[in-house]
């Protein structure tokens, strides 16, 4: 299926936050659909975003369809960066084990993130100048600009997500 | 330059491999497994699982959320730089003799004294115990030191003669302890747990399960044993030992400190006319006055000389299994029992933390233990109180 993407073909490494704001509002499909083969969804992040106000998350479904890629960490670096952001503060603020997750991985891997967290863009931008940086707002935003969805639509969508 | 660098890399990972090894042998050893046991849960041989508890080779995150999952700890125990002391804790588990469901409810206990720690560190705060006072006693005289200690220490901490109302907040905030409760199954024989180390302070665990009036006497009870056995920086109360001269004081001392002998002659004076007239009623009224379980408040009627019920009565209420049905009737709910998990105080550092920008919303879920969804509700209502 050679069909349009958002991140044109480059993987990028989604945050619970993120994943549970398009499922609360029954857009999971969509999501899938404008990253196909291009999400990456880590162990322990897929276990923070288990469900959301809209019911379970049935990861399985678009993994086995090739929607969403699963991945774990397992190099050294992985290890070493994912231990470095537990047990440091970005800009003063603690993050979590699924936060440092996603830094640790697309860091290392050369990996776009997508997170709702604030601190936790400006640490990968900081860190990966130039490789997507994007929260559930700004993947709408890049859905509008393809034409993948329309604009009132994508506005009722970002006044619907959580918190960015 | 980029040797150095190699250098200092070089020797982050290997910090690494030490700490995540020292933290397994500690989970390990706390649980009472054997390194067969869990190389075995690996799939790997027992040489190489030394070597990763020795820091000689790294585990791969793959197994480290296996044993996670297996020595039941976050993921973060095994990785973060500072964590709480853990000889209090080492010395609970060696109480336990081996009984899994009990160790298993103290590394809970000892996770959530970890993120009251955490809590503290990110707001800069340290909650500490007010100056510690040395409460010496003579084995000989455990009533008497008990009863003495508790209206000494009623008098310290103000708190006249009057019912405690909320125990919980009296020693949180005046006596800087960190109170949990964790469901903790009957038949463990399982009052509570103390433990007390210099840097967290004075840490107490009580039974969930446990009624209202059971919650405040044990609450009460392992604060004697923050007052008189400290030095031990770990105590279970187990009910096999109540006979005991260290389970006893701590009796005498929760039971006056809860309901002060003079405070409940005069209630008694002023309410029941003749001793011999008192009934299951009057007892209840009287128990849920001072906020003890009927139980406790028939014992002190008892024990108190002379005594404001004989034996007889004593022994007939204690046989009385009708107090709820009783209650009923007589149209007197039990009292609300605590039913959070979590100290007030704990709550109030983490809001603390999340309004001033020091945690994420995921941070939130952590610490609260609710699923992140709803974390980030949470999240957005504070967000919203604090614009208004």
């Amino acid at each position: 299926m050679n069909q349009l993407t958002l991140f044109n073909k480059q993987l990028v490494v989604f945050d619970a936050m993120v994943l549970i704001n398009f499922h609360g509002l029954y857009a999971f499909d969509k999501l899938t659909a404008w990253t196909h083969g291009e999400l990456v969804v880590e162990s322990i992040v897929r276990g923070e975003a288990k469900r959301s106000k809209a019911g379970e998350i049935d990861y399985e479904r678009y993994i086995s369809d090739g929607a969403i890629i699963e991945k774990c960490l397992e190099t050294e670096e992985h290890q070493t960066l994912f231990s470095y952001y537990l047990n440091k503060k970005i800009k003063g603020t603690t993050i979590n084990k699924g936060e440092a997750v996603c830094l640790a991985l697309a860091i290392s891997e050369d990996f776009g993130i997508a997170s709702d967290e604030k601190v936790v863009r400006q640490e990968f931008s900081r860190r990966c100048p130039g490789n997507i940086c994007v929260h559930s707002w700004g993947i709408v935003d890049m859905a509008i600009s393809l034409n993948l969805i329309s604009k009132r639509d994508g506005d009722d969508m970002k006044r619907g997500f959580y918190y960015v | 330059m980029s040797q150095k660098k190699d250098k200092n890399d070089h020797n982050y990972k290997k910090n690494i491999a030490v700490r995540v090894g020292n933290r397994l042998r500690i989970a390990r050893e706390a649980l009472d497994f054997t390194q067969e046991q869990v190389s075995e849960c690996l799939g790997i041989g027992r040489p190489r699982y030394s070597d990763i508890e020795n820091g000689k080779r790294n585990i791969s995150m793959k197994d480290i959320y296996k044993l996670a999952d297996f020595f039941n700890r976050p993921i973060e125990y095994f990785f973060k730089e500072n964590i709480i002391s853990e000889s209090g804790f080492r010395l609970l588990f060696r109480r336990t003799e081996g009984d899994a469901e009990i160790a298993k409810i103290i590394t809970e206990f000892e996770g959530l004294c970890q993120k009251m720690h955490d809590l503290e560190e990110i707001n800069e705060i340290k909650i500490s115990p007010p100056i510690l006072r040395n409460y010496d006693f003579d084995i000989n005289k455990l009533k008497y030191s008990g009863e003495y200690y508790a209206r000494f220490d009623r008098e310290i901490l103000g708190l006249g003669k009057a019912p405690i109302k909320d125990l919980n907040q009296v020693l949180e905030e005046k006596c800087g302890l960190k109170i949990f409760y964790l469901h903790i199954p009957e038949e463990s024989g399982v009052f509570g747990m103390f433990t007390y180390d210099e840097n967290i302070g004075g840490c107490i665990l009580i039974n969930l399960n446990s009624s209202y009036g059971r919650q405040r006497f044990s609450l009460a009870h392992e604060y004697a044993h923050f007052l008189f056995h400290r030095n031990r920086i770990g105590v279970i109360s187990f009910k096999k030992d109540e006979r005991t001269p260290d389970e006893r004081i701590a009796d005498y001392f929760a039971s006056e400190f809860l309901m002060p002998e003079q405070e409940v002659k005069d209630i008694f004076k002023s309410t029941i006319k003749k001793k011999s007239d008192v009934t299951a009623e009057d007892v209840i009224r009287l128990a849920d006055y001072f906020g003890v379980s009927f139980t406790a408040m028939v014992y002190k009627l008892n024990n108190i000389r002379p005594r404001l019920i004989n034996n007889k009565k004593k022994e007939d209420f204690i046989k009385e299994t009708w107090v709820k049905k009783l209650r009923k009737t007589i149209g007197m709910q039990e009292p609300q029992k605590n039913k959070s998990k979590f100290p007030s105080l704990y709550y109030n550092l983490c809001i603390k933390a999340y309004n001033k920008g020091k945690i994420t919303t995921a941070k939130i879920a952590d610490f609260l233990e609710i699923p992140l969804y709803q974390a980030m509700e949470v999240g957005g209502q504070l967000r919203k109180k604090s614009v208004e």
